[in-house]
């Protein structure tokens, strides 16, 4: 698989998901799609569509090709997507014609909010809330792009199917919990601790979460020094921190 | 019980993870995933005497780790020292070799079935890695086949693709099957007629984070004739078993001979050596291969390895290791089972592997161990434990005490 098409995997489902937590955790996001009622469709080349429905004041994210949907935006390739999201190119609307002005307009807050998020600005590094949604924000992308690098990346792939069948939680102390599920080498991120894990890593906050998922800080240290504990199937937490070390390259 | 706290173990650390990649990094350290969780293990030594390691807090372990190997006399044997110091007053890494390498690679012969020659290095992996060049320098072929979950030390030949820092070409001729199936081993071999160079495998088969398992019948014996077949260099790594399971080597002691044998961990009783001994018609292709080290000769290890060896054979340090492990294996199954727990037990008693059953993640088994540590008994979760034959039988009750107020904190969490 082309890097190419694993960055684009990892900006659509990993950070263009990510739209779905900023509506909870964003005030002028959530204004922005008021009361809204629409589901869009992204149609990336090579990669499973993802949807985001907007209702009641809430977004939802799913992936997809089946389904009603009212915006259904089209790329003709994975560079495609990429230039979308760095803002140089327009999708092709392929459905919901009418209703492109919510991309224009709602769409576009919710991007802008996005990227003030996950370009962090240390300038705004005092505020708290700032800080928080921005680390949340960051974690999630990581975590789901993570799936994305596993699934789609040549080594990736090579490293996923070492791991055994299970699930693994991922729980940071006063941030996100979340599991990876590992089935024959597949991987998909799921919100929430797993019913029965086989394996757990707990990060101490969400800033050493933060840390470790941009490659800043050395996982092993941090599991060393108790920051990042580890409990279980010892196998599994290796290969996903093999994983989490292919991640900074393709989360552009 | 008084449980042991870390804090100077734990200050350390941070000083460590500030100037060391991961702080302590490799088998030793606390992210290898055998010291979970983190807080219930020492992480630095301030000494060692016998069967006990004591760290810079002060806590006194019995230690079932034994440096992961090295540690077959107890530490500071007075004997080995002594030969060591002696001869580190003469000379030790010097510009020639001292006649004890002729004197050391003399006892291998005389002691080791299948040696009729010994080189001698540093680490495992040195004479891993020299047993596999020799074999692809003895037959021209390329082709390695290792066994699934086989350690063989660090060289990019024994990793994975998809390990950091590893090419696909480095670990391409490399075939990994499981232990103990012989008929893959055939198939294998059949289907790459002429082109396997060697075959490596510990004697029996102890990988780390799983279950050990020992040959069954018949494997031995068919892979050894396979090999001769075929030509192929049979490698047997006994950096790990040697001379805890026979002094012969660990392929005598299941009754086979290896062609190329190394040896490292227990060589020395904790003093930097190692060894590749094997057969005559070999010995032509391992001078071949160009191969050495600033420390390989010298001579301190050397004369450490001879009084080892030599003291080995004077106590039969096997057989008491191996009656020692199972009394232990015995008190700490009936401890289990008194609490309502299942201890399942592989590998070799000298050596053993033990996990609570009760629990598919293992989680269980951690807390297990972790309570352990914090009482003075050095095991680590998921690697097989060690005996050496300084541990004495009160070592192992005292053990076999701890372990049953181990399991009292999990009933306890249980309720
Ligand atoms: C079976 C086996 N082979 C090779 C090695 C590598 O030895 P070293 O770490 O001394 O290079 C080890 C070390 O644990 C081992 O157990």
């Amino acid at each position: 698989m082309s890097d190419t098409l694993v960055r684009a995997g990892v900006s659509l489902h990993g950070v263009l998901r990510d739209i779905e937590d900023l509506c909870h955790l964003d005030e002028p996001a959530r204004q922005a799609i008021g009361q809204k009622k629409l589901i869009v469709r992204f149609d990336v080349p090579g990669l499973t569509p993802l949807n985001l429905r907007f209702f009641k004041g809430r977004c939802h994210a799913f992936s997809g090709s089946q389904g009603h949907r009212d915006i259904h935006l089209r790329f003709v390739s994975p560079q495609h997507f990429l230039d979308m999201m760095d803002g140089t190119k327009n999708p092709i609307p392929v459905r919901g014609l009418s209703k492109l002005s919510f991309m224009t307009k709602e769409f576009s807050v919710l991007a802008d909010r996005l990227s003030h998020y996950l370009r962090y600005d240390p300038a705004l590094a005092a505020d708290e809330g700032y800080r928080s949604n921005s680390t949340i924000l960051s974690a999630y992308a990581a975590f789901y792009g993570l799936a994305q690098v596993a699934n789609l990346s040549e080594l990736g792939q090579v490293i996923s199917r070492q791991i055994e069948d299970g699930d693994v939680d991922i729980e940071v102390k006063g941030g996100p919990c979340l599991h990876m599920q590992f089935r024959k080498g597949h991987c998909t991120t799921r919100k929430g601790l797993s019913a029965k894990p086989k394996a757990r890593m707990i990060f101490k906050d969400i800033d050493l979460a933060g840390q470790i998922l941009m490659g800043e800080r050395d996982s092993f240290a941090a599991i060393g020094g108790g920051e990042l504990a580890i409990w279980g199937r010892v196998p599994m937490i290796d290969q996903i921190n093999k994983l989490l070390g292919l991640l900074p390259a393709y989360l552009s | 019980m008084k449980t042991y706290t870390y804090p100077k173990s734990q200050a350390m650390f941070e000083r460590a993870a500030a100037v060391i990649p991961g702080g302590i990094y490799g088998h030793l350290g606390p992210s290898n995933g055998c010291f979970i969780p983190t807080s219930a293990y020492p992480f630095f030594a301030e000494r060692a005497e016998g069967a006990y390691l004591y760290d810079i807090d002060g806590n006194r372990f019995i230690d079932y780790m034994c440096a992961y190997g090295p540690n077959v006399l107890g530490y500071h044997h007075p004997e080995v020292d002594q030969a060591a110091q002696a001869q580190r007053e003469l000379a030790d890494c010097t510009t020639l070799p001292t006649p004890l390498m002729v004197e050391l690679a003399e006892l291998l012969v005389d002691t080791v079935t299948s040696a009729d020659w010994a080189f001698f290095a540093k680490n495992g992996g040195d004479v891993t890695s020299l047993a596999i060049m020799s074999a692809r320098a003895a037959t021209g072929r390329k082709k390695i086949i290792k066994f699934k979950g086989g350690y063989h030390g660090v060289a990019p030949w024994t990793q994975s693709y998809g390990n950091p820092g590893v090419l696909l070409e480095e670990v391409d001729e490399v075939i990994t099957l499981a232990f103990n199936d012989l008929e893959a081993l055939e198939q294998t071999i059949k289907q790459y007629p002429g082109q396997i160079a060697g075959v490596i495998a510990t004697p029996y088969h102890h990988p780390a984070l799983a279950d050990n398992a020992l040959p069954v019948e018949g494997f031995w014996a068919g892979v050894r004739s396979l090999c001769t077949q075929e030509d192929i260099v049979l490698i047997i790594d006994d950096v790990r078993c040697g001379f805890r399971l026979s002094l012969q080597g660990s392929d005598a002691y299941y009754g086979f001979e290896a062609d190329l044998i190394c040896f490292c961990k227990a060589l020395a009783n904790g003093y930097n050596i190692s060894a590749l001994c094997g057969k005559q018609h070999l010995k032509g292709a391992v001078s071949s291969v160009f191969y050495t080290g600033s420390y390989w000769l010298s001579a301190v290890p050397m004369a450490a390895a001879i009084k080892t060896i030599e003291i080995l054979k004077k106590i039969d340090g096997p057989k008491l290791m191996r009656e020692r492990g199972l009394q232990l294996i015995d008190g700490l199954q009936q401890a289990a089972e008194a609490a309502g727990f299942h201890l399942h037990v592989t590998g070799e008693p000298a050596m053993w592997n033990m996990r609570l059953s009760d629990d598919e993640s293992g989680i269980l088994h951690q807390k297990w161990v972790a309570e352990c540590v914090r009482r003075g008994v050095f095991f680590t979760n998921h690697h097989n434990l060690f005996i050496n034959t300084a541990i004495t039988p009160e070592d192992v009750d005292h053990t076999i005490e701890v372990a049953r107020e181990a399991f009292a904190v999990l009933q306890a969490e249980r309720r």
